[in-house]
């Protein structure tokens, strides 16, 4: 897409153009072709020829509207620090999580509904409704690539009202190498109140971290990082550091279950109630430039 | 019409083989399982002893009627619609249906948020979901003990 006189010089336009014909651009052109071919086919009408227009020029501001802009500079950002995986989570629709990072690990969302709340970078995302949706994010490849000793993640959350007080435990995230208590990250909304704990688990090594006095309703971001080689695991809450373990290490990697937003889907338990953006993995622990995500 | 809730079956007395294919079937139910708003396709929770699903889907009204239950129970057994029988309760998750053969209570049906006459919203039904899975905890969620 061309450059526009008023379009905002800071953005890389090579990442603007890629992700948004990738993204919600792919999925907009098709269906104003679509209905542009069917007033063609079918009757020739002028209504909707106009009708055809309007959608291009809507299509054509939203692209060089404020919202825009912001969610592909983040990305931007994100992508400068050499993430491992990237799902945005802004489809809109669909089964398919999109990974935008090099090695195309995409996942498949189950029953999620997409009702019009927005990240903090003006997208829509994904509602989890606490009853039966959830994300897969495996495949062999991100199985095989994925590390227990070395790397970090990072992803937005939004709960659903009344649900950091509902009693019930919901994943977040659920990294697993073995059914059993063996290799684990964990991200879950505690079954006690304003509770998110977090843990990774090595054979013969728990760490835990346990946050209470949560009670935002809106978009928090949370970061964990892990390090056998420094021998940490360390835990982020919108930017600030929450605290600090030891992290022995385990074996290197391979993942049986990788789950966003419930603890296994067969059956599915612990579903998430609310909202998800932006995860993000990376194969390398936690530093500056990662922690500097966590805030728009 | 077409109306996106949830409902519940509890198998009560079916053989493990019955089960499944009466599953099978109902997981073939809904209007628009291809859709780009994957809430509107079929999809579903199980519970942890594989006695019981909840399903939610964008569902044409008319499939999930006490008739067109009996018409599958029937089917199953390969006996006359007219020996399948049933109870109704209404409880604070929804109707509740008991389907009976023989003597014998073979499946409960939730209708969540049903208030007996008809189906409420999305919301209403959703909500009585998360008040029968709370109420049963123990049988549904998977606890999380480090």
């Amino acid at each position: 897409l061309p450059v526009l006189s008023d379009h905002n010089a800071n953005l890389a336009p090579d990442v603007v153009t890629s992700l948004y014909v990738n993204y919600e651009w792919r999925r907009l052109i098709s269906d104003a072709l679509q209905s542009y071919a069917d007033s063609i086919i079918y009757n020739l009408d002028d209504a909707a020829v106009d009708d055809f227009r309007n959608k291009v020029q809507v299509m054509v501001n939203d692209l060089y509207s404020v919202d825009a802009p912001l969610a592909a500079s983040y990305r931007a950002r994100v992508l400068a620090t050499n993430p491992s995986r990237y799902n945005p989570l802004a489809e809109g629709g669909g089964t398919t999580i999109l990974d935008i990072a090099a090695n195309n690990y995409s996942g498949v969302y189950s029953g999620v509904a997409w009702d019009g709340t927005l990240s903090p970078f003006g997208e829509a995302v994904p509602f989890w409704d606490g009853a039966n949706d959830y994300g897969d994010l495996l495949s062999s490849a991100w199985s095989s690539a994925f590390s227990f000793n070395e790397g970090s993640l990072l992803i937005w959350f939004k709960v659903a009202t009344g649900a950091w007080t509902d009693s019930v435990a919901r994943r977040l995230i659920d990294l697993n190498r073995l059914v059993s208590a063996d290799h684990d990250i964990t991200l879950v909304k505690s079954n006690v109140s304003n509770r998110l704990t977090s843990l990774r688990r090595v054979p013969g090594s728990l760490r835990i971290f346990e946050q209470n006095g949560l009670t935002n309703p809106n978009w928090n971001s949370v970061m964990l990082s892990w390090s056998a080689t420094a021998n940490q695991f360390t835990m982020y809450l919108n930017g600030a550091l929450f605290g600090t373990h030891i992290a022995p290490a385990g074996t290197s990697s391979g993942l049986i279950r990788s789950y966003l937003g419930v603890s296994n889907h067969t059956p599915p338990a612990s579903v998430w109630h609310g909202y998800f953006s932006n995860l993000v993995f990376w194969p390398t622990a936690a530093d500056a430039a990662k922690i500097a995500l966590m805030t728009p | 019409m077409n109306i996106r809730v949830y409902f519940g079956i509890e198998n009560l007395n079916l053989t493990n083989q019955q089960r499944n294919t009466l599953v099978a079937g109902l997981q073939q139910l809904g209007v628009n399982n291809a859709s780009y708003h994957t809430n509107e396709r079929n999809h579903w929770r199980i519970r942890l002893d594989n006695q019981a699903i909840i399903f939610e889907a964008l569902f044409d009204e008319n499939d999930l009627t006490i008739a067109a239950i009996k018409q599958r129970l029937a089917n199953l057994f390969n006996v006359d619609v007219n020996t399948i029988s049933h109870t109704t309760q209404q409880t604070i998750y929804g109707l509740l249906v008991t389907f009976v053969h023989g003597g014998q209570n073979k499946i409960r049906m939730i209708a969540f948020g049903h208030d007996g006459s008809s189906w409420g919203s999305w919301a209403e039904s959703n909500l009585a979901v998360h008040v029968y899975l709370f109420n049963n905890l123990l049988a549904w969620e998977d606890p999380f003990v480090p």
